[in-house]
């Protein structure tokens, strides 16, 4: 048997895979120019999560702590936010109120980057949690800001592939703490997002 | 002809395919494609039916290589007799959150990544299914019209799930790729749920 080809066969699948899936959300392949149905649902889901400062510093410290933890914090930290996230989003479409919502994003991105800074290495489900409490109030914020005339699927599929990759960049930034320089600048990243969230607490950044 | 070429073969196919200017337009005919193929198309062009499919496809590559062929083989049998109940004009349409609460469960399944009793497997294929066969019903057309659809809705349906489920299995071998599988299952979950509440909502 050939080994390597075999092994080739399933990056190249997934590849293939991606690409489809990309291809198939293109906004070109539908009517352009119409702000209903199933493209503009998805551009407004997928633009929603990129359009605020305060969601993005956030989404991208889940990813930098993340990173900064190691396996398998990596990986669960961006499983558990969108889950709870959604669980808001689901709050916030169905009208139930949360209070403190804007305060609540501001804080997430405060405390998720004071932990990036300071290195701070809770257990795993102390991270959880703590990341799990601020992507309901993120959560509720994009479900009670969806547009009425967006496909509600589309609307939802782009909505967290953006937040996903909102994480994924930050893992990819926060892999550079294998270098001791990189620690340095990962710990920046932090203090930079808790600051941008101090910003937004006491308004001297607006949304 | 080799895998490699075979799945470039596909890729080509299913990128001309979702090329077609009418690919954003779900649940109405594709015109131009023929009944057999706007039938064939038809899961793939309608969103909720294809968040289903991705659900099952990556809860279906999960399994051992027996219970994804049992997982195949239910589909295969209830979505056909779904389909067919489409015929008898009982089921118009399948109530929407039935559809995305059978993904919303399949993608917890899939991040949970925990061996399923082959019952509980077989309960979530035979709904998902039977929910999808009834929801592709054929609104109006001649009998060879609505057997032509209904056929292609079939063959796509099949063509998606074991597709998917054979190509993602491959994904399996390593851990970096079962975590990728997981995360693509927490991505369905999270959309599923918001979805369920827009569904709701109305």
């Amino acid at each position: 048997m050939n080994t390597k080809s075999s092994n080739s066969n399933p990056r190249l699948a997934a590849w293939s895979g991606l690409l489809l899936l990309a291809l198939w959300l293109f906004p070109a392949t539908a009517g352009a120019h119409q702000e209903t149905g199933t493209v503009w649902g998805f551009t407004s889901g997928f633009i929603h999560p990129l359009t605020g400062l305060d969601h993005i510093a956030a989404m991208v410290a889940v990813g930098l702590w993340g990173a900064f933890l190691g396996a398998p914090a990596m990986w669960v930290l961006p499983v558990v936010f969108p889950l709870v996230m959604a669980f808001g989003g689901a709050l916030g479409v169905l009208g139930v109120p949360l209070p403190g919502v804007e305060t609540g994003i501001a804080l997430s991105s405060v405390i998720l980057g004071v932990v990036v800074a300071f290195a701070v290495r809770p257990p795993l489900w102390v991270a959880a949690l703590i990341v799990g409490s601020f992507a309901i109030f993120h959560g509720h914020a994009h479900g009670a800001e969806m547009p009425k005339a967006a496909n509600a699927t589309t609307y939802a599929v782009g909505f967290v592939i953006a937040t996903g990759l909102l994480h994924l960049s930050g893992i990819a930034f926060g892999l550079l703490v294998r270098w001791p320089w990189g620690q340095k600048l990962v710990r920046l990243g932090g203090a930079s997002i808790a600051l941008v969230g101090l910003g937004f607490l006491f308004n001297f950044i607006s949304a | 002809m080799n895998r490699k070429s075979s799945l470039l073969i596909r890729s080509l196919l299913a990128l001309l395919l979702l090329s077609l200017p009418a690919t954003a337009d779900a649940h109405t005919a594709i015109s131009g494609v023929g009944d057999f193929f706007g039938g064939a198309l038809h899961p793939l062009m309608t969103p909720t039916h294809l968040l289903v499919l991705l659900a099952l496809g990556l809860l279906a590559a999960q399994h051992s290589s027996l219970q994804l062929k049992i997982s195949l083989a239910v589909f295969i049998s209830f979505s056909a007799l779904g389909l067919l109940l489409t015929t008898t004009g009982l089921v118009k349409t399948v109530y929407p959150p039935v559809l995305i609460g059978i993904a919303l469960v399949a993608g917890v399944l899939v991040v949970l990544e925990k061996p399923l009793p082959a019952i509980a497997n077989g309960a979530i294929f035979t709904l998902a299914a039977l929910a999808l066969g009834l929801d592709s019903a054929v609104e109006n057309g001649s009998a060879p019209v609505i057997t032509k659809t209904l056929l292609g809705t079939w063959l796509g349906l099949i063509l998606a799930v074991a597709d998917m489920a054979y190509y993602l299995s491959l994904l399996t071998r390593q851990r970096w790729q079962q975590i990728g599988i997981r995360v693509a299952g927490s991505w369905i979950s999270a959309a599923s749920l918001m979805i369920l509440a827009f569904a709701l909502r109305r």
